[in-house]
């Protein structure tokens, strides 16, 4: 066997791509990775930042609004509210993270298959995606979970199931294109294995519209690991997590709205950081494409 | 006209077999036994068996398949225990509620959405449009039930401006009760289409056509009417049918959290009262909505765009 | 439609990025009314922007400095509102792509009836009508069946002529033609151009051409400029320019075209033109010329007289001969187009 080529392996390919990503001048793409950045430090180093237990009950404390010893106040069973949020950060993040790499990763596999082998594997799994798409994300990860019972594993699971198919589509189709380039056509001429033409080749040059979708869904898996939360299928008691938080303070709103309004705010302000770098990210590829 | 829909209908069997596949198998994914999950603490060892005589439980998988096809052809999806009734008579009422609330969101979806991407794309650029894309991006990640509940508790219990539980006596009354739920739906997706309807009302301002035309001396308004407008149009159908899923997901959050009687509050009230078969022909229905608009999109796009005909594809 | 007026370009600049990148540099040109100018040069040398100039459809971000006069108007200065009136019904324009020149969603009909409708009042059934008729001027057969038809059901060719249409339906005293055949087949290329002789003739209309094709050029025009790096550099009568050019860049460009009936090696011209926008100092086109000296390099060359109505932006005019003994005379045939002389 010859001497392989010598294209540097894929995962020190793809960290030279994200640290050129995130270098780049950009306001957006700089509070965006900044944004987030902060917000996953915060959520990691919580117990360093608020010295509450987010389960902590505290009986006579119960409601008391914004303060020097309470930043966002604290809810009905007296728990500090700035506490839950940071510590429901890692719930939360941990949702957008795992409900995306997992899809992320089958999805672009199965897309890239499908893609590139055609007929009918590429047939069958089409029709696949396309009973997939039929159903509304949100109603079939709430009707798995239902069936599954409630809990993040659970919830991991529905996920999985459910979204790897936008992966696939995005992907495939990228492959469908990428097949009769060049640098694929001669890469079979010259005899190369299909396993390595597609993951040493396609792939690199076909997943970055799957990361563009990956930020809006990671937005999109947090939105729902919020509201399976907030109808109680999600994390059990006492465990901190947005969704579960504005649910139980939803009968103060208009008494003590920061029990409702601070965890509701982490989301949206998660969203938009997402957001930005997803847009950075988009428009770095749509450039990429346009050369 | 009728030829082309026998064939879309017929693309779409292998898509109605795939579903009711997935909404049969729901059922299978409960761990354990599916009929003592139902049951509950009601189980008994009778009540257990009669359950497995009624879904045929011990039959092979493919064999319980068939006889539940065969049932739900007939319009015989099961009996809820909670309603005491049976799934396909509560169900179905509850569907034009749930609809017309679609409909309803997706009417102020817009009206919301493309004031602002018309705004934000023809004064590019400037303070306007980046003003905009800064709300619609910061509200991307705004959860619906969150908003539902502020909206309901705010607007409607504290100032008292929009009736908040039930789904009115009909007509003009249910239209007021579907103001508040319909809103906050409209509000989630609006994000979505004011980037999408700005980006490629962009993308027609700058093709070469409407060039042609500012070069020939049209009139303002005719370019953006006639050249700019109309064919946005196409995108912006094709953005509101990608969508619809999301729609329908909210759609269901709001009528739990505004005690709408439609079909998406008697799925998450079914979850706890572990009613599996009502769970099933709701997400049926959501699934059949979703390939309904599908399909009303193609027919847009044959009646939008002169390039698509109904005979090719 | 009114007579045909001086159209007058003086010291016209276009600049990029507040003015740092000038892509049109101190274009000075004539084209008197009734006739017909041809603007020759490779993509790059500024020859569209130019024309865009004229018609205040310049891209965004780029500014248009100097003086464009179309008879005693001066289009730099007027307003959004103005322009929209002078489009179309004074002066029009013609585009390269014929395949995205027209808006897929209306008829052919009625774009060109929108156009009538624009700048006339009259009511859409007798537009509909003068556009069936325009059509027919253009040289599209069976026009009152075709004219329902969406652009997508038309060859590149027949929508080049409805582009055509749709400029002369305001009855325009000027047309501005950018590149209008470089995207049809040759054979294509021909008629096109033929019905534009033929339609400048019947009407007295002024022609603007612009091209990267001399033998276009040349069909057409009875006089032509030569456009390189932004600059006008040989302007002059059409048969002067390209038998008896009086620019190095001109002769290097008629020595590369290929020639039918004789076997002869291709001869580009070596190197290549420089980034549009940046600064030069000197002629534009000294790095490449066989003639160049020091003097080449220093200051900007002032467009001098070489000729009776014959003008070159080249200080060794008198030397051009030693480079025209390479090679003979081009026999002034060029593929596709059809010599139609003005």
């Amino acid at each position: 066997m010859t001497a392989s080529v010598s294209a540097p392996a894929l995962p020190a390919r793809m960290l030279r791509s994200a640290w050129r990503f995130a270098a780049a001048p950009g306001w957006t793409r700089r509070i965006g990775l900044i944004g987030l950045a902060v917000i996953v430090l915060a959520a990691v180093c919580a117990p360093f930042l608020t010295p509450y237990d987010p389960t902590a009950l505290s009986t006579g404390t119960g409601l008391r609004g914004p303060s020097a010893a309470h930043l966002f106040g604290t809810d009905q069973l007296g728990r500090d509210v700035f506490a839950r949020v940071l510590y429901g950060a890692r719930i939360d993040l941990q949702i957008g993270f795992i409900g995306v790499a997992i899809p992320l990763v089958a999805g672009v596999v199965i897309g890239l298959i499908a893609g590139y082998y055609g007929g009918v594997l590429d047939a069958v799994i089409g029709r696949v995606i396309d009973v997939v798409v039929a159903f509304p994300f949100l109603v079939l990860v709430i009707a798995i979970v239902a069936m599954l019972g409630p809990g993040l594993v659970n919830f991991y699971i529905a996920v999985s199931i459910v979204s790897w198919v936008a992966y696939a589509r995005i992907v495939r189709g990228e492959t469908l294109l990428a097949k009769n380039r060049e640098y694929v056509l001669s890469a079979r001429a010259l005899g190369y294995r299909d396993a390595r033409i597609m993951f040493r080749h396609i792939l690199p040059n076909v997943v970055a519209p799957a990361f563009v979708f990956g930020m809006s869904d990671f937005i999109l898996d947090i939105l729902a690991g919020a509201s399976l939360g907030f109808f109680g299928l999600g994390v059990p008691q006492p465990t901190p997590e947005w969704g579960v938080m504005i649910a139980e303070g939803r009968n103060f709103i208009l008494t003590a709205p920061w029990v409702v309004v601070f965890p509701g705010f982490a989301i949206i302000v998660v969203g938009f950081f997402a957001s930005l770098l997803g847009d950075a990210l988009a428009d770095q590829v749509r450039h990429i494409d346009a050369r | 006209m009728i030829r082309y829909l026998t064939g879309r209908f017929l693309q779409i069997v292998p898509v109605l077999f795939g579903v009711s596949v997935i909404v049969f198998a729901l059922v299978h994914l409960i761990p354990g036994d599916p009929a003592v999950s139902m049951l509950g603490s009601r189980a008994t060892p009778e009540l257990v068996a009669r359950i497995h005589r009624q879904f045929s439980l011990d039959l092979p998988i493919w064999a319980q398949y068939g006889n539940w096809v065969a049932n739900a052809l007939q319009g015989n999806f099961g009996i809820s225990f909670f309603y005491q009734a049976d799934v396909w008579s509560i169900t179905l009422p509850r569907v034009p509620l749930t609809l017309l609330l679609i409909a309803f969101s997706t009417v102020l979806a817009l009206a919301i959405a493309i004031p602002f991407a018309t705004i934000a794309a023809f004064r590019r650029g400037g303070l306007v449009d980046q003003g905009v894309r800064l709300l619609f991006t910061a509200t991307l990640g705004m959860p619906s039930f969150w908003l539902a509940i502020i909206f309901s508790l705010v607007l409607g219990v504290r100032l008292k401006l929009f009736p908040i539980a039930g789904a009115g006596s009909g007509g003009l009354d249910t239209i007021g009760h579907l103001t508040l739920p319909a809103l906050t739906i409209a509000l989630s997706i609006a994000p979505i289409l004011v980037r999408a309807l700005r980006s490629s009302l962009i993308e027609v301002m700058q093709s070469d056509f409407v060039t042609t035309g500012r070069a020939a001396g049209l009139r303002s308004r005719t370019v953006i009417v006639s050249y700019v407008l109309r064919n946005s149009m196409l995108p912006l159908v094709t953005v509101l049918s990608v969508n619809v899923g999301w729609l329908i997901g909210g759609t269901v959050i709001v009528e739990q959290i505004f005690g709408l009687p439609g079909v998406g509050s008697l799925l998450i009230g079914s979850i706890s009262s572990r009613d599996y078969a009502i769970i099933q022909l709701v997400t049926l229905v959501l699934a059949l909505i979703v390939i309904v608009v599908n399909l009303l999109t193609d027919l847009a796009y044959v009646a939008l765009d002169p390039r698509v005909s109904l005979t090719g594809r | 439609m009114r007579a045909s007026e001086p159209l007058l370009v003086e010291h016209l600049d276009v600049a990029f990025a507040h003015g740092t990148r000038r892509v049109v540099r101190d274009v000075t040109f004539e084209v008197p009314p009734g006739e017909a100018f041809g603007l020759v040069g490779e993509s790059g040398s500024g020859k569209s922007l130019t024309l865009r100039a004229i018609l205040g459809l310049l891209p965004q971000g780029a500014r248009a400095s100097g003086s464009i006069r179309y008879g005693d108007r001066s289009l730099l200065d007027l307003s959004g509102a103005e322009f929209q009136r002078l489009r179309g019904s004074t002066i029009a324009m013609v585009f390269q792509d014929p395949m995205t020149a027209l808006n897929p969603v209306l008829r052919v009909r009625d774009s060109i009836a929108q156009v009538i409708q624009a700048h006339d009042r009259v009511d859409r059934g007798s537009a509909r009508t003068r556009a069936v008729e325009l059509m027919e001027r253009v040289g599209i057969s069976d026009a009152a069946r075709r004219s329902l038809a969406y652009p997508h059901q038309f060859s590149g060719g027949m929508r080049q002529r409805v582009v055509i249409a749709m400029a002369l339906a305001a009855h325009p005293s000027l047309l501005l033609a950018d590149e209008p055949t470089t995207a049809l087949d040759v054979v294509v290329q021909g008629e096109i151009l033929r019905v534009l002789h033929r339609l400048r003739r019947e009407d007295g209309m002024s022609l603007l051409l612009v091209s990267h094709d001399f033998g276009v050029v040349a069909g057409l025009c009875r006089r032509a400029g030569v456009m390189y790096a932004g600059e006008l550099v040989e302007l002059g009568p059409t048969s002067e320019v390209l038998f008896r050019p009086r620019h190095p860049y001109t002769v290097g460009l008629i020595d590369s075209l290929p020639e039918t009936g004789q076997r002869r090696r291709l001869r580009p011209i070596p190197g290549s033109q420089p980034e549009a926008g940046q600064p030069i100092v000197g002629c534009s086109f000294a790095p490449r010329c066989p003639l160049a000296t020091g003097a080449c390099r220093v200051g900007p060359i002032p467009l001098e007289t070489a000729g009776a109505g014959h003008l070159s932006r080249c200080i060794h005019v008198d030397r051009i001969p030693e480079l025209r003994g390479r090679g003979s005379p081009p026999t002034g045939e060029h593929e596709g187009a059809g010599v139609v002389h003005a």
